[in-house]
């Protein structure tokens, strides 16, 4: 399910991205995270952020062990990946993720 | 700071390094193509350390300044300390397929930190102050280390001062106001001249005659004194010939080097041990425990070798077979094993007086031990997949003529779909892991390196707690101790 851009009538969503350390990782994380950012470009409800603070932070990581550190983003809600996944499902689980919590 | 690859590269060539090889004494040694893959393997701990994808491993917060730093110059803080520092080894094996150098000046910062508290507590000495400051410069300056342990150590059946020549340990030949000369050598170097700073410590316990032997220094790779000679590897000189096929792995390699002293002075701030051969066999289990857990970088190197043994099944049509799978299920266990013990060992850690954490030094030799063995398995199945093709390929100039390039373009066709190229390049990357200059890191290495394997048997033996062991068989089997 995608975000409705006029659901929430507010500026954009501020998403950044993380990883952990990838020491054997089962997918190509860089590469979904480039899905990522451009896939969230062209969007309204989300925008790609490099600097903080985040509204969300997606956190790539390699396996299901998910060992990121994923302390110090402050109040923003967190997205873990541990597979590989298209962005179009990311986003979709990032939508889920506001719009369950915002319900 | 964090130095990137580039500026690593810079530093060295201000090194003035004495580097002999082939009998020949190296005016660049960073551009030499024999040692320039060493270099390169270096540099990637840098370079990752740089890039988002990998900083949650490659990186660590300095617990003396509070600033980022490679955390191949950090001291070990916590359990996920050294964690991370197991999964950066399998990281980079992994993204050189060979020996990245590094992590030995790393264990023996982590070892030195411990073992310069542990002699102040008992001395009253300034050596663990003198660290810290040392330590500082490293970290600031993102500094390789070669942690120099092993001595050339004669005839094995004799201490240190018995020995006909006394140099064949390192030892201190006099002592100034200012500091000290030492002379003899280390054996076996890794990445001795991508190094900044040479780490030296004593190579085995040592009791009061032996007190010029209980000596730990730091000193720039290119103090006065020092020569480096490099050892042959075999395959060596296929890095001088034309092409990069044959060289198996076409961008990273590893090195060793005896490290000679010739009288070499050593300030008294960069002396961490000088006479306390009390501590000398506690600095080296410290060391050792830390460089076995270490060897998880065979791990990552391990991932190459599987990952091309099932490229040349699937090049040769043959990955669908029992057999094939089967060796290939065999190869992954018997890595993730490896795996299992050195993540063990860092999770099952503790935290020393001195605030550093340590391994579990009875399960960091238990891996290892095994470390001593399955990578030679998994080569033997990786050669057995790959088919005597890998040791007997013509050249890559042989493919290059117009003579005799089609005749082996047409007979060395596999899969229809898989050019020769790639069946031969991957074959080419087997060798080079299991018999060409990569096996000097991924089995020689893997034997002899931290240790040999009845040194690991010895701390098993002393770690194992039989005691324990009896006192529980005794209580369920119903023998009563005080009968």
């Amino acid at each position: 399910m995608k975000m409705n851009d006029d659901s929430h009538g507010a500026s954009p969503k501020r998403v950044g991205i993380t990883f952990c350390g990838g020491c054997n990782q089962s997918y190509d994380r860089v590469a979904l995270a480039g899905n990522i950012r451009d896939a969230v470009s062209g969007r309204r409800d989300f925008v790609y952020s490099s600097n903080g603070p985040f509204d969300a932070v997606i956190v790539i990581c390699g396996c299901d062990c998910a060992c990121a550190d994923t302390e110090g983003f402050g109040r923003a809600r967190i997205l873990t990946v541990r597979r590989f996944l298209t962005a179009d499902e990311v986003l979709s689980m990032l939508g889920d993720l506001f719009g369950q919590q915002d319900g | 700071m964090l130095m990137t690859a580039q500026e690593y590269e810079e530093s060295l060539r201000k090194l003035r390094l004495n580097v002999y090889m082939f009998g020949q004494k190296l005016d660049n040694v960073v551009d030499n193509p024999i040692i320039r893959p060493s270099m390169n393997a270096v540099a990637k701990t840098y370079e990752l350390a740089h890039r988002p994808e990998h900083s949650a491993i490659m990186t660590a917060k300095s617990h003396i300044t509070g600033k980022t730093i490679n955390r191949f110059v950090h001291i070990h803080q916590s359990i996920d300390d050294l964690v991370k520092k197991t999964r950066m080894g399998r990281l980079l094996g992994g993204a050189t397929g060979c020996c990245f150098q590094r992590c030995v000046g790393m264990d023996s910062l982590n070892a030195l930190s411990m073992t310069t508290f542990d002699i102040d507590a008992a001395h009253g000495t300034e050596y663990y102050r003198r660290f810290l400051r040392y330590l500082e410069y490293v970290q600031k300056n993102d500094l390789t280390c070669d942690g120099a342990m092993t001595d050339p150590k004669g005839d094995r059946s004799l201490l240190p001062h018995k020995q006909k020549d006394p140099d064949l340990y390192l030892h201190v030949v006099e002592r100034l106001p200012g500091g000290i000369v030492v002379r003899g050598a280390k054996a076996h170097q890794t990445g001795a001249v991508n190094s900044h700073e040479i780490i030296v410590m004593p190579t085995i316990s040592m009791r009061e005659p032996d007190r010029d032997y209980a000596v730990s220094f730091a000193l720039p790779s290119d103090a006065e004194g020092i020569t480096y000679i490099i050892g042959r590897q075999s395959c060596d000189t296929r890095k001088l010939e034309e092409g990069t096929v044959d060289r198996g792995n076409a961008l990273f390699g590893g090195h060793e080097a005896l490290v000679v002293f010739d009288n070499v002075f050593v300030p008294n701030e960069r002396v961490f041990m000088l006479g306390e051969y009390e501590f000398a066999g506690h600095l080296v289990e410290r060391f050792a425990s830390y460089h076995r857990q270490s060897y998880a970088c065979k791990v990552g190197v391990g991932d190459v070798l599987i990952g091309a043994a099932q490229l040349a099944a699937e090049y040769n049509g043959v990955d669908r077979a029992s057999h094939i799978k089967d060796k290939i299920v065999e190869m992954n266990h018997l890595n993730e094993s490896l795996f299992c013990g050195s993540l063990a060992c860092a999770a099952s850690g503790h935290r020393e007086p001195s605030g550093t954490y340590y391994v579990n030094a009875l399960l960091a030799n238990v891996f290892k031990q095994n470390v001593t063995r399955f990578p030679f398995e998994i080569a033997r199945l990786a050669q057995d997949i790959a088919g005597g093709l890998m040791a007997t390929l013509p050249s890559e100039q042989d493919f290059r003529s117009p003579v005799t390039g089609g005749l082996l373009k047409k007979y060395f066709k596999a899969r229809d779909d898989v050019p020769v190229e790639h069946r031969v390049r991957v074959l080419r990357l087997i060798e080079n892991i299991t018999l060409g200059t990569a096996a000097v890191g991924y089995l020689t290495e893997s034997m002899h390196g931290a240790g040999s394997p009845q040194a690991q048997r010895i701390m098993i033996s002393r770690l194992a707690n039989m005691e324990e062991k009896k006192r529980r068989a005794r209580l369920l089997c119903g023998i009563d101790e005080n009968e």
